[in-house]
């Protein structure tokens, strides 16, 4: 019967157990990403941020401008786009109103604190009371048509109840 | 007529509203708690359709150790929208300092600010007063112009009522008297009633008078109040 002898040598056959076979050359982990001489261009490292692709490419990084799609989008897509756009545009006046209050509220409390009241303090702060009276005024003129149609009420009672005095000679 | 005159008296809450877990569920017990009147600029509600009113946080929720009076009744006032977007998220860094927004529960109103009917302003009588009006801007002329012609109106729609009701009893006298018939007195008595019921709605809108539905106690078959 033949036997088969393996003849190779077993000299490295330790050298060789302590290195995982999936695990990379130790030169090539010795040049790992986690080590400082990356960074030195002296020790010529490979440039991790012009690689495109493979484990060392960086994570690209999001755009800001969504890339415009060439086909319509479907009706779900639209509601999750569109409302958002309209919160956002009619909550604006809202916004700056709340920061111009904000700021007022700030710089009153930066006057009370320090006691003093400088000619520019007083200057910012009235151009934000204009401002702010200017975006969101305490009036509406829903109010100030209420008096108006109340005013207008009185002046018409008052013609008619003098057509009625007149008419049944009431204080003649 | 209690028109934009502040309280002398501590305003003790009546209502007991069951917590909420949203604090806008409130509103409708604050309405009838502070008499449906901005409890800053004492500005009813009723004045113009559509006003925002809404629930102020006294201390403000965003401030991080308030943050558990989100929902606390007694930490909410009923406020008009003016009011509410200058005061923002205001209180004082050093609490025993001050200056304080007042308000009806925890100040003496009138102590602070006093509403001048004559001018139509809103005059300080104490630091913490000064610093509501200042920031407020209760004060814009605006504020002053509306005030003084409300006040106006308010006076000429009292005194339209009384000369109809005084007109009233004056087509009763001659329909006694026989100068009119019955259906002549009964169309004009009909009209001038009519007139009354209407003037007598617009100034209590005006005032903040008109009556509020009664809050139900009991929705769904849970409790709305507590005990």
């Amino acid at each position: 019967m033949d036997y088969y002898v393996d003849t190779a040598s077993t000299t490295g056959f330790v050298n060789w157990a302590n290195v995982a076979p999936f695990e990379p050359e130790r030169r090539e982990r010795q040049r790992s990403p986690l080590s400082n001489e990356v960074f030195t261009p002296i020790s010529g490292a490979p440039n991790f941020f012009d690689a495109v692709s493979g484990p060392l490419a960086p994570t690209a990084k999001l755009s800001r401008n969504p890339p415009k799609e060439s086909f319509t989008p479907i009706a779900s897509e639209a509601k999750e786009i569109h409302p958002q756009n309209l919160v956002e545009n009619s909550g604006g006046k809202t916004t700056e109103i709340n920061n111009l209050a904000k700021q007022r509220v700030r710089l009153m409390a930066a006057r009370y604190a320090s006691g003093v009241e400088s000619s520019e303090m007083v200057a910012r702060l009235e151009i934000l009371n204009r401002r702010l009276l200017e975006k969101s005024p305490r009036v509406s003129t829903a109010q100030i048509q209420a008096l108006e149609d109340a005013a207008g009420e009185l002046a018409r009672a008052r013609q008619v109840r003098e057509e009625r005095r007149k008419r049944l000679g009431i204080g003649v | 007529m209690s028109l934009f005159l502040y309280p002398k008296q501590k305003h003790v809450r009546k209502l007991k509203p069951r917590l909420f877990k949203n604090y806008r569920t409130y509103k409708r017990y604050l309405q009838t708690e502070f008499f449906r009147v901005c409890v800053y600029c004492r500005q009813p509600d009723s004045s113009a359709p559509n006003l925002n009113f809404g629930a102020d946080h006294y201390r403000p929720k965003s401030v991080p150790r308030f943050a558990s009076l989100v929902c606390s009744y007694s930490n909410l006032y009923y406020c008009c929208g003016s009011c509410n977007s200058r005061k923002t998220a205001y209180w004082p860094f050093d609490e025993k300092a001050g200056p304080y927004i007042v308000n009806p529960c925890e100040h003496e109103m009138a102590s602070h600010l006093r509403f001048d009917a004559s001018s139509g302003r809103v005059e300080w009588r104490s630091p913490h007063g000064k610093h509501t009006e200042e920031l407020l801007q209760l004060n814009d002329p605006l504020s002053i112009q509306y005030r003084l012609n409300t006040t106006i109106i308010v006076k000429a729609l009292q005194k339209e009522i009384d000369e109809q009701k005084a007109e009233m009893v004056e087509v009763e006298n001659l329909y006694k008297e026989g100068k009119i018939t019955l259906v002549d007195y009964e169309a004009e008595r009909k009209i001038i009633e009519h007139e009354i019921l209407g003037f007598t709605k617009t100034m209590q809108s005006q005032t903040g008078d008109l009556p509020l539905p009664k809050i139900k106690g009991q929705k769904l078959g849970l409790n709305l109040t507590s005990p």
